[in-house]
């Protein structure tokens, strides 16, 4: 279902007529009544020779019709119209083309049941000291997660309000952990992955501006944590404007559109991801409406991202609107650029919610820090997942499909490329004996992607983005000085 | 006395003057480190440098004091006073 033009200054004006139109309703029924018993006094004890039953609705008394009856009827009706402006009203101002409005918000006509999220708060305090038997946790947990799912987005928010941080904290600890027991390892524990992302994507879309603050504190997953990056873990780099001990997460001033998806526009931020970055520009430069279709803003200001897990299963992975920023408020990682300007979000979603879906983190290239496990250790649903990974890895995420891998040859890679397909590759570890004009643009241990063919040689372009110069090679440079081309498919 | 440490992979951007500078490592092995730096988009200089080394990158002067070549890899640059 497709909602367009909301404008809710309108909406609430018509609230406020409502209500103005309910307010005059009492003093029109009495009116009414009045002359009707004038009229019924003037026949003199006559019987009318027609008979109205919608008249009796008029008649002094308790109200049993219009309009007597739309003294309250309109007030709440226009107190369900404000009630709803407040859920789907963007604190920053109107909504940008493409926002998706979940129709449980639109249609959730009746007020929160109180004693239905009484439950769900009883149950969640329940999982404290419970015994969840020989077979785990994860029957008790299901129910509960769908009673959450069945809340209306009105006792969702009730709820959130309620709910303690130690009981909601203790859930997320909970459907986080999948481990077997101590005692027994045929049990089952916590719910499985995809399953969980799906069960904190429909919280957070279904939830209340204000609110996500608390999910991502409480519940692990909502937000994926930088603190493992290395250029975290590096500390401040104050010569590059970009300094590393100020990383947070905020609301990017900028927007997640401006043109459209741009492919050249896609920068690499400071997280060594050029593997994923390839793959996204790759794609977004074959079928820029496939990424834009991919990525929407939902009317409580959360952003989902479409990624297909390791399965090839389909999630709509939604994520609070935040990003990690550097000390000076500038999106820190993947983002679109022009000059060095940062003018577009929307790459940095897609790489959070990649970041959050992850799930082939092997702890990346070894990084020589043997021994201090917060380097290179195997993560799972943080920015640090998604650092130095191999470049096959990517593409299932970003289309849906494994990539294939071609032959190192001009020719295939043409018409992989003239049929529409992304190609990204592989850079060698070594650059001995490199020539003179691809000193510049070339980066070894590093993934490039196909840009385009110019006299007979490959355009590579660097996932750095703006600022990178492309690698323009021959067919024979393009064997010797790069590796393990792969053909993405996308849309199928 | 400030450092600045360039990872292998990681794209490094600066404004100077007005320009756009995009300063990255395009191989690293032991003991040596190439790094070019780009303004607006077209490479400015290419340089192999070694630990001792110097390079000025906006108006300032760099030495090289570490290099890392395993792993991930990384050079550490020291800015002069």
């Amino acid at each position: 279902m497709t909602y367009a033009g909301f404008d809710v200054d309108k909406i609430r004006l018509l609230a406020r007529e409502l209500r103005k139109a309910g307010g005059g309703a009492g003093g029109l029924q009495r009116d009414l009544a009045k002359l009707l018993g004038d009229a019924e006094s003037a026949l003199n004890g006559v019987r009318p020779t027609s008979y109205q039953p919608l008249l009796d609705t008029m008649r002094g008394g308790e109200p049993k019709g219009v309009p007597g009856l739309l003294a309250t009827a309109l007030p709440d009706t226009a107190g369900e119209i404000d009630r709803r402006c407040d859920r789907i009203s963007p604190a920053s101002g109107a909504f940008p083309p493409g926002t998706v409005v979940d129709p449980m918000i639109v249609f959730d006509r009746d007020e929160p049941d109180q004693g239905k999220v009484n439950q769900v708060l009883d149950a969640m305090k329940g999982l404290g000291g419970k015994d969840f038997g020989m077979n785990g946790d994860r029957d008790d947990l299901r129910a509960l997660a769908k009673r959450l799912e069945d809340l209306t987005p009105a006792e969702l928010d009730l709820f959130l309000s309620k709910v303690s941080d130690e009981d909601l904290k203790r859930y997320g600890r909970l459907i986080s952990d999948t481990g077997d027991g101590w005692l027994n390892p045929f049990d089952h524990n916590g719910l499985p992955d995809g399953e969980r992302r799906e069960h904190l994507s429909h919280l957070l879309e279904r939830s209340g501006p204000g609110l996500w603050a608390k999910l991502a504190a409480d519940l692990p997953g909502v937000q994926p944590g930088f603190d493992s990056t290395d250029v975290f873990l590096d500390g401040a780099n104050s010569q590059s404007g970009v300094s590393t001990a100020g990383l947070h997460y905020g609301t990017p001033n900028v927007p997640m559109f401006v043109d459209g998806v741009q492919a050249d526009e896609v920068a690499q931020g400071t997280l060594g991801d050029c593997w994923y970055i390839a793959s996204l520009k790759a794609t977004a430069a074959a079928d820029p409406k496939f990424i834009q279709d991919g990525i929407r803003q939902n009317a409580n200001g959360t952003v989902s991202v479409r990624v297909w897990d390791k399965d090839g299963k389909l999630h709509w992975v939604t994520m609070t609107p935040d990003l990690p920023l550097d000390a000076g408020g500038d999106i820190a990682f993947a983002r679109s650029v022009s000059g060095n300007t940062t003018t577009e979000s929307w790459p940095g979603y897609y790489e959070k919610a990649f970041a959050l879906l992850y799930a082939e983190d092997k702890g990346g290239a070894p990084d020589g820090k043997d021994g201090d496990d917060r380097y290179d250790r195997e993560e799972h649903g943080s920015y640090g997942a998604i650092e130095w990974d191999y470049n096959e890895q990517a593409p299932p995420y970003v289309t849906g499909d494994d990539a294939d891998g071609i032959d190192l040859d001009y020719d295939d890679v043409k018409k992989s490329f003239d049929s529409g397909h992304p190609v990204i590759v592989s850079s060698r570890s070594s650059n001995d004996g490199l020539p003179d004009h691809l000193k510049a643009s070339y980066v070894t241990r590093h993934v490039f992607y196909v840009k385009g063919f110019q006299d007979g040689k490959i355009v590579l372009g660097n996932p750095w983005g703006p600022g990178s110069p492309d690698a323009v090679v021959t067919p024979d440079e393009f064997k010797k000085w790069f590796d393990d081309p792969q053909k993405l498919t996308v849309g199928d | 006395m400030e450092e600045w440490r360039l990872r292998r992979g990681i794209p490094y951007r600066l404004e100077h003057d007005g320009a756009s500078l995009l300063v990255g490592i395009n191989d690293l092995t032991a003991g040596q480190v190439v790094v070019t730096v780009n303004v607006d988009g077209v490479p400015s200089g290419t340089y192999e440098l070694g630990v001792g080394d110097t390079v000025d990158i906006a108006d300032r002067s760099y030495t090289v004091t570490a290099i890392e070549a395993a792993g991930r890899g990384y050079a550490d640059l020291e800015a002069g006073s």
